[in-house]
């Protein structure tokens, strides 16, 4: 079956990122070609008592305070409109995915120092973004946890679509989260040692922070403009696992639907995805989940698999978005990425994982998953322009 | 497509500030609200709201500075994401479908609504839950806390009213903190049985249609 074309065809046109690799697009590809990993051993979180100090974070954004993601949400969107040469006229919404907001203005009231948590909330960042480069159009936050960056760009593919809005901005912000370290490390979630999607030794994840934002537009409007078309947003599906509050659905049955809602939408049978941007996270119960997804939608026969988390950490709500400029880049260059630290893939699993660069040819749809406390599970299709 | 609503509830015995009351809330009005052959993987659920977990989040961080970081009650951890409310309702009554949590205003609140109205349109689900809860928002009712719940199906099962899109004239621009206004605000003028329809900046206007 082929693919639907729909009247109004999205694009990606522009994006930015905030990431502990780096702020460049391109430098961030050669790194994550290279397998490097921005994750690293941090004084200051030791000193507080975090048991597994490791984190990977933004250098290139100074201080730790309140207004931390806001100000990364603004880099990135900054870098987005500049990459897709964009002068905003007419309606462009600023759609952002996180998991709490401004981790750090809860924690500082927490402590006593004053605070206005209403304008803490996951709010913060469209609003910052939508403020600093005076857009006209919607705000929109979606919390849905680990997925949350995937919801954002489905979202703000469906209001441009639809005629709602010209343009979009759509991704991911996560400051790091000292309530999110404490919490993941008490759920046992994270690993002293290096992070390993599918690998046989994994033994969990680090935390990183990231902001990542797509350009998005009608294909047409993106032509007229004389702007290049990246990718195409074909589309977003969604499922919950109603299982556990932190733990995926060991059965995987939950993943398979969003990945099995995501085909549906576009018209695409499974052997039509050429690769898959997992969500990866080095976990022994999610890594095992999503294998057991992919051949569940996929049989035996499943695509290649990479995941980047070992790379950048674990981004929280940002960590789709960021994945999402990952794929669109993959699709761009046709080379897969590897899996950073990848050692010995997981027998078990029966997945093509692998740690070096891969050229291919005529790759022309990617899959970029996310998963999310609560089961909030995402599944986006991606095709190259 | 007609989209139709089963039933809503609003305002009931939420305890002000308090996220896992506000989940607890959502899911005695879920079970009421659903239909006895419905699929759970065609059930969306689609949530709006203002404040999600910053009570809990800061009482979580308030604990680690106490006791120390790697004593934390972890149990307490997911319910400092946002998403807490509607994921934990979700699992709770065996929601399948898509659930996502809008964070926001008013607008939040008709963004949900368009959320679960495409979703319906789409074919991605049979029927469409689409709430507002604003856990701290006592000073729109004051001591309880507003929230407001809608089930929406493209099937006519229990006729009571009609909701459309409609276009933006004339439509009452609502603008408020608080998500749950415009669905409470539709809950109002069905029960009343009142014509209305609303917007908010940069989002499509609906409209009630009473059928009966």
């Amino acid at each position: 079956m082929d693919p639907q074309l729909s009247d109004s065809d999205v694009v990606v046109t522009g994006m930015g990122v905030v990431t502990p690799l780096g702020d460049d697009l391109d430098s961030l590809w050669q790194d994550l070609l290279a397998g490097k990993s921005a994750v690293r051993y941090w004084d200051d979180l030791a000193d507080e008592g975090f048991r597994t100090p490791l984190a990977a974070r933004v250098t290139s954004i100074a201080g730790e305070d309140a207004f931390r993601g806001s100000r990364m949400a603004v880099a990135a969107a900054r870098h987005a409109l500049t990459n897709g040469a964009l002068v905003p006229e007419g309606i462009l919404g600023v759609f952002a995915g996180t998991t709490m907001g401004e981790s750090i203005a809860f924690e500082q009231a927490a402590a006593g120092k004053g605070s206005n948590l209403s304008q803490a909330t996951a709010k913060a960042f469209p609003q910052a973004v939508h403020d600093a480069l005076g857009l006209q159009g919607p705000v929109r936050a979606y919390a849905t946890a680990c997925a949350a960056g995937n919801y954002a760009i489905g979202a703000a593919t469906q209001a441009i679509a639809s005629g709602q809005i010209d343009y979009a901005l759509a991704g991911g912000v996560e400051p790091l989260s000292r309530i999110a370290l404490a919490g993941f490390s008490r759920s046992r979630a994270m690993s002293s040692e290096l992070c390993r999607p599918f690998d046989r030794q994994r033994s969990g994840m680090q935390l990183g922070e990231a902001a990542a934002f797509l350009l998005l537009e009608r294909k047409e409007d993106a032509l007229d403009r004389g702007a290049r078309p990246l990718a195409r947003i074909v589309s977003l599906g969604l499922s919950c696992d109603a299982y556990h509050p932190t733990a995926p659905s060991p059965d995987g049955k939950g993943m398979a639907r969003a990945m099995i809602s995501a085909l549906t939408q576009a018209g695409l049978q499974p052997g039509k995805i050429d690769w898959i941007c997992a969500h990866g996270s080095g976990t022994r119960a999610s890594d095992a989940a999503e294998a057991k997804a992919i051949h569940q939608v996929f049989g035996e026969d499943a695509p290649a698999v990479s995941a980047i988390k070992g790379a950048l950490g674990h981004s929280m709500g940002a960590a789709t978005a960021v994945e999402a400029v990952a794929a669109v880049s993959t699709l761009q260059h046709q080379c897969l990425l590897p899996t950073v630290n990848l050692l010995e893939s997981d027998p078990e699993f029966h997945l093509d994982v692998f740690n070096r660069p891969r050229d291919v040819d005529n790759l022309r749809f990617a899959l970029n998953c996310g998963y999310g406390f609560g089961g909030l599970n995402s599944a986006l299709v991606l095709e190259a322009s | 497509m007609n989209i139709y609503w089963q039933g809503h509830r609003f305002q009931d015995d939420i305890e002000h500030g308090n996220s896992q009351s506000a989940a607890d809330w959502l899911i005695k009005v879920i079970t009421l609200l659903f239909a006895d052959d419905v699929e759970l993987s065609r059930v969306g659920l689609y949530t709006a709201t203002s404040d999600a977990a910053v009570d809990v989040s800061v009482d979580f961080w308030r604990q680690a500075i106490k006791e120390g970081v790697d004593l934390v009650n972890p149990r307490d951890f997911p319910w400092t994401l946002a998403s807490a409310m509607a994921a934990h309702a979700a699992t709770e009554t065996g929601i399948q479908g898509p659930c996502l949590t809008l964070v926001g205003g008013s607008e939040a609140g008709i963004a949900v609504l368009s959320h679960g109205i495409n979703d319906l349109k789409k074919g991605i689900v049979d029927l469409a839950l689409v709430a507002g809860i604003d856990p701290n928002g006592a000073d729109l009712t004051p001591k309880k806390s507003p929230a407001a719940v809608i089930a929406l199906t493209s099937k006519n099962t229990t006729l009571m009213a009609r909701i459309e899109p409609g276009t933006n004239d004339k439509a009452k621009m609502i603008i408020s903190p608080y998500a749950s206004e415009p669905l409470f605000q539709l809950c109002r003028a069905r029960e009343n049985h009142r014509e209305i329809k609303i917007t908010a900046p940069y989002e499509s206007a609906y409209q009630v249609v009473h059928c009966d």
